[in-house]
């Protein structure tokens, strides 16, 4: 490496590094570093997918039957992103969730997409495992 | 102060030094990308997605990827990976797979949530792949030009430093913006205890693996302040880590200990950082070769001449 595509190459990595932190927007390479920096509070609204079989329990679903993928982060993003989005969206993901629930067989009749509002720390600190809230915001059922 | 900075940044190193660090990138980013291969293919098939939201270097696509175009590189990446490692065509191989891990990550990273585990691995790529001195050693193509291998220099010494220099500022990146989004207040704690619990909240509502620290850990509250005031120093006095040979471990010893800080109360894993591999580059990496001759002792001199 020549002394003057060392320099270039610095002057680069600092542009990619530094641009997403003056711009604000997180990306990739470069990054805001955003995770754990801001304070979220205690009180967690966790966006997903559950199953619900013929007696009304809950079936938690994993990340691949609600995101598509192993991704824990990558499938509340899915389901948060649909809720957002409005109605359509979110009946959009439950009938794909419905879809792979089918394909693996779970003994759930319906899915609900919904927003999951939990004290995190009493959840673990007191076993208090009563979600605040619950939002529904798309029902279907599953094909059997 | 110019002088002192050039004489610092040119400073030689030996070239097994700078070829071990290509090794050992290389190869965690081709192990990195086999191991995850299921999933990369997985991502490739998100055809007409709408969670779509291409980030870096993909950021003026419109729409994903074909199919089979997201598969081709997926598939392309591993191939450049074994050539960027065994120093196969250096010149070729060394920038088409720093492009081809980018791309593969960035695609990835492309569906509405950043990960921020591979950024280190991906500059790293880049940065020696700018580097043709990166296989003036251990490497096919100095096999294959049957020449010494040449002394120390300042092209050996520079992309390591670069590394080094980008090791160093992510973590100070990730400092400030804990300082940017949450002041000073960060180092208090509690901060730090509620992203523990949502963490691993999030996990357990999804029934993936969560750490069985948390609920001990969370339990006692006086432990988060002076976690979270050594997480925060940790990364803001990266650049210690560019001022001699004790600092820089010292600074290593921290940082190591940080990331298993982080898998152990979150299960949060950075396996490129706990490896030692994101600091390669501030070490004298070529003192693995002399493991290797300890495992595989040298030929007896006797059976060559016969």
């Amino acid at each position: 490496m020549r002394t003057r595509v060392a320099y270039a190459t610095l002057v680069v990595a600092a542009v990619v590094m530094l641009a997403p932190v003056v711009v604000d927007r997180d990306s990739y390479p470069g990054s805001t570093y955003p995770m754990f920096a801001r304070d979220r509070g205690h009180i967690s609204a966790v966006a997903t997918a559950v199953g619900i079989d013929e007696h009304g329990e809950v079936l938690r679903l994993t990340p691949n039957l609600i995101g598509g993928s192993d991704e824990v982060v990558l499938a509340v993003e899915t389901v948060l992103k649909a809720v957002r989005a409005g109605p359509a969206a979110a009946d959009d993901l439950c009938e794909r969730v419905a879809r792979r629930v089918t394909r693996a067989g779970l003994p759930a009749v319906r899915i609900e997409i919904r927003v999951e509002t939990l004290d995190a720390v009493r959840w673990f600190t007191d076993d208090d495992r009563t979600p605040l809230q619950v939002t529904r915001h798309a029902e279907c059922p599953v094909e059997g | 102060m110019a002088r002192r900075w050039h004489r610092w940044f040119s400073a030689p190193a030996p070239p097994e030094r700078l070829a071990v660090v290509r090794v050992l990138v290389g190869g965690y980013a081709l192990v990195y990308l086999l191991g995850r291969l299921p999933h990369f293919l997985n991502v490739a098939g998100f055809v007409d997605d709408p969670r779509f939201d291409p980030v870096g270097v993909l950021w003026f696509l419109d729409r994903p990827l074909s199919e089979g175009a997201a598969r081709a590189l997926v598939v392309a990446a591993p191939v450049a990976g074994v050539a960027f490692v065994a120093g196969w065509r250096w010149r070729i191989s060394g920038p088409a797979f720093a492009v081809l891990f980018l791309v593969v990550t960035t695609y990835r990273n492309s569906f509405g949530q950043v990960w921020h585990t591979e950024n280190l691995v991906a500059l790293h790529l880049l940065v020696l792949a700018m580097a043709p001195a990166a296989a003036d050693a251990l490497s096919l193509d100095h096999r294959r030009q049957r020449r010494p291998v040449p002394s120390s220099g300042p092209e050996h010494g520079m992309p390591l430093r670069i590394c080094a220099l980008v090791t160093v500022a992510a973590y100070v990146l990730s400092g400030y913006a804990k300082l940017r989004y949450g002041g000073f207040d960060w180092a208090a704690g509690e901060t730090l205890r509620n992203h523990v619990a949502h963490d691993n909240l999030r996990k357990a509502l999804l029934g993936d693996p969560w750490s069985p620290l948390a609920a001990p850990a969370l339990q006692v509250a006086w432990i988060f302040p002076p976690m979270a005031a050594a997480s925060l120093a940790v990364e803001l006095v990266a650049p210690l880590a560019l001022f001699g040979a004790r600092l820089r471990r010292a600074w290593i010893a921290a940082a190591w200990l940080f990331h298993v800080g982080v898998l152990a109360l979150m299960a949060i894993t950075f396996p490129y950082q706990l490896l030692g591999i994101a600091y390669a580059s501030m070490l004298p990496a070529e003192r693995l070769l002399g493991w290797r001759r300890l495992v595989r002792p040298p030929p007896d001199p006797a059976s060559i001449s016969r």
